[in-house]
């Protein structure tokens, strides 16, 4: 039920992100999902393009940003935070076009009967830091173009390597963006790079559930300022069983929240809130979303025992 | 194995920093250099016995700079070869409000701001015994400030004077090379009373070329790609001089038209290429999980 009324969401926000401005329709500059400015006719952009943008993002100089005209870099997060601060990382599982794209593959996946690639507790501690490194350069590179003199082809470093860039155009008809740019040797490392990269995580989405969001650096933004939304997901400790039930279903491994015995917070780095765990949760009240305190969804032993049935 | 795959990533990195380039690079570069003019006369340097050699009075764009304010100032250097002209006015308009503004010049300067999204048309205007050398050019800056740039409105004392004008080009985005542009000779009252050049001249690159008109009103220019602009990065540009000279009775007219070009957005991007490295990666990776892939656990 949880899972359907999600897809629907998410469906209904990916027409409206992809075409609403072919409808008159735009959410502004400073959306918390990666809805792509590269789509032509496109009903809100991404953040992190505004992010790394010259006068109203980072690529100013230390003068201008400092001054009264640098407020103008305030302004869009001020944006960004009023479209976060109410649904938190619920945008992610709920709202993201590229999550939905993620979600397809993966249907198209579990339809030819494929199994799912598994990575190591390791491993996904090792790839956890990778969001905040590319958060940091996506800072970093635009400050430095701007007054340590860094080649301006590396502007908007992380929309040239975004996966999304080539792959959501295409569903406004635009194929344009698998190219190599031979302009100069910047242009043409940041398209191969690009071009490679695409390739590697469409076969990494293929083989495992939401692979792009381990390495999404607006999950990482995100999850700096969650303490400022309302949105909880919490474990009541003492009714957890430990069947483990939430780590096995969750679309990113996610296992703190099956191991976790003393906070009430679980509200992981990587966890985007899709909530597969709540839903297949055998406890009552053990795992649930709030908003202000207010229970969206929380754990059930009918809901699972009904939902088995179906 | 290891070595070598350290050796790779600082290949790659100094590619990517711009340090080093491959020699097939320079290749490419010489057959994109290459004129591209769809109406050229000559391919070399031009002489032609009634229009100079080179233009005598002209803007030179210089780089835009953002002020503390959130105005956008851009600085435009007068060149005229000829010293000490007995008049010189420098004017110009917004977007496509009529309102003339004048400007003023310091050692050979003239500085525009904008304070919002605005396309300047500029026009400077010397005289010199006979001669009337009149400058055009055009620009757009993208200012964001509540502090209004100053303006003082002008009345020019030669309204009429003929100048070599861009029409609107069909293309996005600021002008680049390898797009086409069309010029005509226009004046403020879109009258034009003196007998039409046959040619139009550009110096671009320090080499000057003709142009041919199509229609005897209309002249076509694509500027060449270039080396310099395709390294030096996208808001980088360069200035081409298009100029001609127009004579009556004894009066004689020398017009020049600056244009500003940065390089082509688009005309080096390969589809071919890109969609084969994207097929290659995705190949490669799909070989990699195969081999490497782990069984999930049995719950």
């Amino acid at each position: 039920m949880v899972n359907r009324v999600r897809m629907i969401c998410q469906h209904i926000s990916f027409v409206l992100l992809i075409y609403g401005g072919r409808l008159g329709i735009h959410l502004g500059s400073s959306l918390p999902c990666f809805a792509c400015p590269f789509v032509n006719g496109c009903g809100g952009h991404c953040y992190l393009m505004i992010l790394q943008r010259s006068r109203v993002g980072f690529q100013v100089t230390f003068d201008y940003l400092f001054s009264r005209a640098g407020l103008e870099v305030l302004w869009p997060f001020v944006v960004f935070l009023l479209f976060f601060v109410p649904l938190s990382k619920l945008w992610c599982g709920w709202l993201c076009p590229f999550c939905l794209f993620q979600d397809w593959i993966t249907m198209i996946r579990k339809k030819l009967g494929i199994r799912e690639m598994i990575f190591s507790r390791k491993t996904h501690i090792r790839l956890r830091p990778i969001k905040y490194i590319l958060l940091v350069l996506l800072i970093l590179i635009p400050l430095c173009i701007a007054n340590f003199n860094l080649h301006s082809d590396w502007a908007l470093p992380f929309c040239r390597i975004c996966p999304a860039k080539p792959i959501l155009p295409m569903f406004a008809g635009n194929f344009t963006h698998f190219h190599l740019d031979f302009t100069n040797t910047v242009t043409l490392c940041f398209t191969a790079l690009s071009m490679v990269i695409t390739g590697g995580l469409l076969v990494g989405i293929f083989f495992k559930e939401r692979f792009f969001c381990l390495f999404c650096p607006m999950l990482g933004l995100m999850h700096i300022f969650r303490r400022l939304s309302p949105v909880r997901f919490e474990k009541d400790i003492s009714g957890c069983t430990g069947c483990g039930n939430c780590e096995r279903i969750c679309p990113v491994d996610i296992h703190e929240v099956h191991l976790e015995n003393e906070k009430k917070d679980v509200f992981m780095q990587n966890c985007m809130g899709c909530m597969h765990c709540v839903e297949s949760c055998p406890g009552d009240n053990v795992l649930s979303f709030k908003w202000f305190g207010f229970t969206l969804f929380s754990s059930s032993r009918n809901y699972l025992s009904l939902k088995r049935k179906q | 194995m290891l070595y070598l795959k350290h050796f790779l990533i600082i290949i790659f990195f100094l590619f990517l920093t711009g340090l080093i380039e491959p020699a097939s690079f320079n290749r490419l570069d010489l057959i994109n250099c290459m004129p591209v003019h769809g109406h050229m006369l000559n391919s070399g340097p031009y002489r032609n016995k009634r229009i100079p050699n080179s233009p005598s009075f002209y803007f030179e764009h210089k780089a835009p700079l953002r002020e503390t304010n959130g105005q956008v100032s851009q600085v435009f250097s007068l060149i005229f070869k000829d010293n000490d002209p007995d008049l010189m006015d420098v004017y110009f308009t917004e977007d496509r409000n009529p309102t003339i503004y004048k400007s003023s010049i310091k050692d050979g300067k003239v500085i525009i701001r904008a304070h919002r999204p605005t396309v300047f048309q500029l026009w400077a205007v010397a005289r010199k015994g006979e001669n009337t050398f009149i400058a055009h050019t055009n620009c757009m800056l993208f200012g964001n400030s509540k502090t209004k740039a100053e303006r003082i409105i002008f009345f020019p004392k030669t309204p009429e004077a003929p100048y070599i004008e861009m029409q609107a080009s069909k293309q996005p985005y600021w002008p680049q090379t390898g797009q086409e542009f069309i010029f005509r000779i226009s004046s403020k009252t879109g009258f034009v009373r003196f007998a039409l050049p046959t040619d139009l001249m550009v110096l671009s690159n320090n080499k000057v070329f003709a142009l041919k008109s199509y229609d005897r009103l209309r002249y076509v220019y694509t500027p060449a790609h270039d080396q310099y602009l395709r390294k030096a990065g996208v808001r980088a540009g360069r200035n081409d001089i298009l100029f001609t000279q127009l004579r009556e009775a004894d009066h004689c007219f020398n017009l020049t038209h600056t244009l500003y070009v940065h390089r082509s957005r688009t005309a080096f991007e390969n589809y071919a290429i890109g969609a084969a490295v994207f097929g290659a990666s995705c190949f490669f990776f799909i070989g990699w999980i195969i081999l490497n892939r782990k069984r999930r656990t049995p719950w």
